[in-house]
């Protein structure tokens, strides 16, 4: 990112949108930092300024400016990267990196297939759904319900979590590959 | 490569042939030269039976349309055993799946049932099966997809510091009739701006039901007028409606209104299937 030319954002301007990315954990668009920072400062002089930063933080070994689409609109974070992983789980029992097959396939369904129902899930995977599962994805915050089916049973609906986008890095459900564009006939790895 | 004297748990090994059934396993199945106790692992990392399935049509290059069902079928019974033999406690669904081929096997050899048409195709004792594995496998590539994505807390951590203190509460939200021309005003703005565009809808009900969950995520009841984005114009209101009406359906959320002509807000109704439908 190179500042434009003639935008010079002004004293102090590029330490106030460091410190409001800091403060906050989710992603900043342009309107968002112009709503805070005040609607007399030209657009481009906070872009110019957010530029300036991330220069700033490419020397920075953990830490990185991420810019992000957010609801279709450019916006950044700050994000510590992968490098600082190890240092975290020599210091504190961190979560599991891995996720299990079974975790993962029944998120996969989740996602691909909201409103789903449990029984639903049951049915495309071949095995009960262990409730361990559901009670990680729930913890995770990645998985909720979406209510019950007005069917006999009653069944709980589940959905995915604003969350789980922003997890794994997703602008919104629209951005999910089509579900048969999986489908293929190359080998999979056992 | 067996290493019968290191295992822990002598009892089980002490004949180096593996047994099925009572009769020794003279010769594994071709892919298996793997130490033995390696192998109770590797199968126990089948997620069920459609991924053993599967994994057998897929080693053995078999087309998935057409499955050999007899050849299939032994062999899924021939890993059965194998892990009978080594002791993993099989779950009823490989038993089921076990029936379900033997009946598909069995329905193979019959003439095919007519159908009340004449010119209709006769239906493929196969293709609920066939159907199935497909699903599983896309669910299996999905969900690979998705552990591929950088991933919060193993790729990357978010930075947050906390701001200081607590903010001010926003504003009141605004009287009922500024609200009505104010919709009104924007209705008619925003049939008249976007009459000549064409383009991708970009709002979805689902989306809409999600973010609308996450207002109300607190437990507080929001005013109605919260969840309607007046710049999304008139294709905006109706998702929104569409959203809560389907919401309501659902029972996720409710409504309540103080008095006749008040504001309308909006509650998440905790999750709890005890409530009955015969109270009406």
């Amino acid at each position: 990112m190179t500042d434009r030319k003639g935008a010079q954002p002004p004293e102090g301007l590029v330490e106030l949108v460091e410190a409001l990315l800091l403060v906050h954990a989710e992603p900043l668009t342009l309107e968002a930092l112009g709503g805070m920072v005040g609607q007399e400062t030209d657009p481009a002089l906070i872009e110019a300024a957010v530029g300036r930063l991330a220069s700033r933080y490419e020397s920075h070994r953990f830490v990185r400016l991420e810019p992000v689409t957010r609801n279709g609109t450019p916006g950044w974070r700050l994000v510590a990267a992968a490098s600082l992983a190890p240092y975290l789980q020599a210091g504190e029992a961190a979560r599991p990196p891995r996720l299990s097959r079974a975790l993962l396939e029944t998120l996969a369904l989740i996602a691909w297939r909201q409103p789903i129902t449990r029984g639903e899930i049951e049915a495309a995977r071949g095995v009960a759904v262990n409730p361990q599962i559901l009670r990680q994805l729930n913890e995770r915050g990645w998985v909720r319900s979406l209510g019950h089916r007005d069917s006999p049973g009653r069944p709980e609906m589940l959905g995915t979590t604003r969350e789980f986008l922003s997890d794994f890095g997703i602008d919104s459900l629209e951005e999910l590959p089509d579900f048969d564009q999986f489908a293929g006939q190359d080998d999979i790895d056992v | 490569m067996r290493s019968s004297e290191a295992n822990a748990s002598p009892r089980r090994w002490e004949d180096a042939t593996p047994r099925v059934s009572g009769e020794p396993l003279e010769q594994l199945p071709l892919d298996l030269y793997i130490p033995a106790d390696a192998l109770a692992i590797w199968l126990e990392q089948f997620e069920g039976p459609l991924d053993l399935l599967l994994y057998l049509i897929r080693k053995h290059n078999l087309d998935i349309l057409e499955i050999p069902v007899a050849e299939v079928t032994e062999q899924y019974l021939e890993y059965l055993e194998l892990m009978k033999s080594m002791a993993i406690e099989l779950a009823a669904e490989y038993l089921l799946m076990a029936a379900w081929l033997a009946e598909i096997k069995s329905r193979m050899l019959l003439p095919p049932e007519p159908r009340g048409e004449e010119d209709e195709e006769p239906v493929d004792p196969r293709a609920e099966l066939v159907e199935r594995l497909l699903e599983y496998e896309r669910t299996t590539r999905a969900s690979g997809w998705l552990d591929e994505r950088p991933r919060r807390d193993r790729d990357w951590f978010a930075v947050a510091i906390d701001p200081p203190a607590s903010l001010p509460p926003p504003p009141l939200p605004a009287e009922l009739d500024g609200l009505v021309s104010a919709m009104r005003r924007l209705l008619r703005e925003g049939s008249v701006r976007r009459a000549h565009h064409v383009r991708a809808e970009p709002l979805s009900v689902r989306e809409r039901m999600t973010a609308i969950l996450d207002g109300l995520a607190a437990g507080a009841p929001r005013p109605l007028a919260d969840f309607f984005r007046p710049e999304e114009g008139r294709m905006g209101i109706a998702v929104s409606t569409v959203a809560i009406l389907e919401l309501t359906r659902t029972r996720a959320i409710d409504w309540e209104q103080d008095e006749p002509f008040g504001p309308v807000t909006l509650y998440r109704v905790a999750a709890e299937p005890a409530e009955t439908e015969e109270e009406r």
